[in-house]
């Protein structure tokens, strides 16, 4: 299986998550500025993922022979 | 040869329209004539055109509200059967359309109520979409405007997502089942994480795949929420009341399933400046935080100088008072000094006093306590007399 990527909802999310808790304060400095570094980190591969997107169109033919490659591929693995 | 009994060769009849497709799901058109109503609730008709007529039996449970007039024409749905009592045909009817709409139309309503009933349509079961869909499954044809709109539109708004097509006819005989088949296999491929049901406007005949009872199970079966799109907005489909949302139009769908990127790129924006700002308002409070103490640390600690110099005067101060005060107490000795010289009896010897002593070396002051004879001393200036009493004479 190759690594799972980290999918735009999950750093949306995470940034929203940096946001929320830097906005709430009442965190240690050393804490707040992560929080911030860490929010301005996911922003940016936000906006490098919205930048780079391509749209891919499959069909599911295409599709269910990938993912039957990548069974078997699993399968030698073993 | 084979010999039945009575029995047995109804039963055989009973099952043979009963197991027969088309008897067994059938519309038959015609007008209605002796009506009668039983006691339990049960319409009883009979269908006739022309040529012949075909009793019919609609039951209490499917017959509820709706009132049969003699002579009308109607297109009714049900089974044929037999009363095997009367050794009778029977067309057991289930639903009633008054005829002139078309049969498609009475199709229509009839399946809407039977699916209504069964709670397909159900409100609390429309699944919400998700926000940022990675995979989008599109069942529609692959030749049709329908894939290039819809792609158009995804791929200008959202071109993270994938668009996996699963082609099927949605027009003829392979529409159905072949939409039924695309359902599933997006189900099976796993991850899907929405899928849009789409077909271009047409007339109800050409849209008549997206009624068929097996497309709207099988949109009902799907795990990944479906939404509808076919035709044009005024165009309505029994899949547009079972999928989880209804689109007017395929690339109204695509505009509901997917986020538009310039929106959530200004909102990352957006998050961007608010991480800013956070940070210089949490930065600045410290700030303030640390002037504040370092304020309350000057305000609250001694000014050291000037407790030196207090203290320096306070020593000096000291002194001075300290010496005043002895200088004063040695005057007040000096004066002590004189005065106490003056009340030195040897000074009154000085001046040619005496004074005399009993042997016990006591003072002696009164003449009342010497007696004639007793030795006694009298010191005068330079020197001690011992004498001894003669007479005594008071006063």
């Amino acid at each position: 299986m190759p690594v799972k990527q980290e999918t735009f909802e999950d750093l949306y999310g995470r940034l929203e998550n940096a946001v929320q808790c830097l906005e709430s304060g009442g965190l240690p400095l050393d804490e707040s500025i992560a929080q911030f570094e860490q929010g301005m980190r996911l922003a940016k591969q936000c906006k490098d993922l919205l930048e780079s997107a391509e749209l891919r169109v499959t069909t599911l033919l295409e599709e269910f022979r990938e993912s039957s490659l990548a069974s078997s591929n699993d399968t030698d693995l073993c | 040869m084979v010999v039945l009994t009575v029995a047995d060769t109804l039963a055989y009849l009973k099952e043979l329209f009963e197991t027969n497709a088309t008897l067994s799901d059938l519309w038959v058109m015609g007008e209605i004539s002796n009506l009668s109503r039983s006691s339990a609730g049960h319409l009883y008709f009979t269908l006739k055109d022309g040529v012949g007529q075909l009793r019919c039996a609609f039951f209490r449970r499917q017959n509820a509200g709706i009132e049969l007039e003699h002579g009308a024409q109607l297109l009714v749905h049900g089974r044929v059967s037999v009363y095997e009592q009367r050794g009778e045909l029977n067309f057991i009817v289930d639903y009633v359309h008054s005829q002139g709409e078309g049969i498609l139309n009475a199709q229509f309503e009839r399946l809407k109520q039977l699916l209504e009933a069964e709670g397909l349509f159900d409100v609390t079961r429309k699944r919400p979409l998700p926000l940022f869909p990675n995979r989008i499954g599109l069942v529609t044809s692959p030749t049709g405007a329908v894939l290039h709109d819809i792609r158009t539109v995804v791929g200008r708004r959202w071109p993270l997502a994938q668009l996996i097509l699963a082609p099927t006819p949605v027009q003829g005989d392979g529409a159905a089942p072949g939409i039924v088949a695309a359902l599933q296999e997006l189900n099976e491929l796993g991850n899907v994480d929405v899928i849009i049901l789409a077909r271009g406007g047409g007339s109800l005949e050409e849209l008549w795949a997206f009624n068929e009872e097996a497309v709207q199970r099988a949109i009902y079966a799907s795990r990944v929420p479906v939404v509808s799109a076919v035709g044009h907005e005024t165009d309505i489909t029994l899949a547009d009341y079972v999928a989880d949302l209804r689109a007017p139009t395929p690339s109204a769908a695509a505009e509901l399933v997917v986020p538009d990127q310039i929106e959530i790129a200004m909102r990352v924006g957006a998050y961007t400046a608010m991480l800013e700002s956070c940070i210089q308002r949490e930065l600045s409070a410290q700030q303030d935080g640390v002037a504040r103490l370092a304020d309350y640390l000057e305000q609250e600690c001694p000014d050291l100088a000037e407790l030196s110099e207090g203290v320096l005067g306070l020593v000096s101060r000291a002194g001075t008072r300290l010496s005043q005060s002895l200088a004063e107490r040695r005057s007040q000795i000096d004066m002590r000094i004189v005065q106490l010289a003056s009340l030195d009896p040897c000074a009154v010897l000085e001046r040619g006093y005496a004074v005399v002593h009993r042997a016990d070396g006591t003072l002696l002051a009164s003449v009342n306590v010497v007696r004639t004879g007793e030795a006694i001393s009298i010191r005068l200036r330079d020197g001690t007399i011992a004498a001894e009493v003669g007479e005594v004479h008071a006063g």
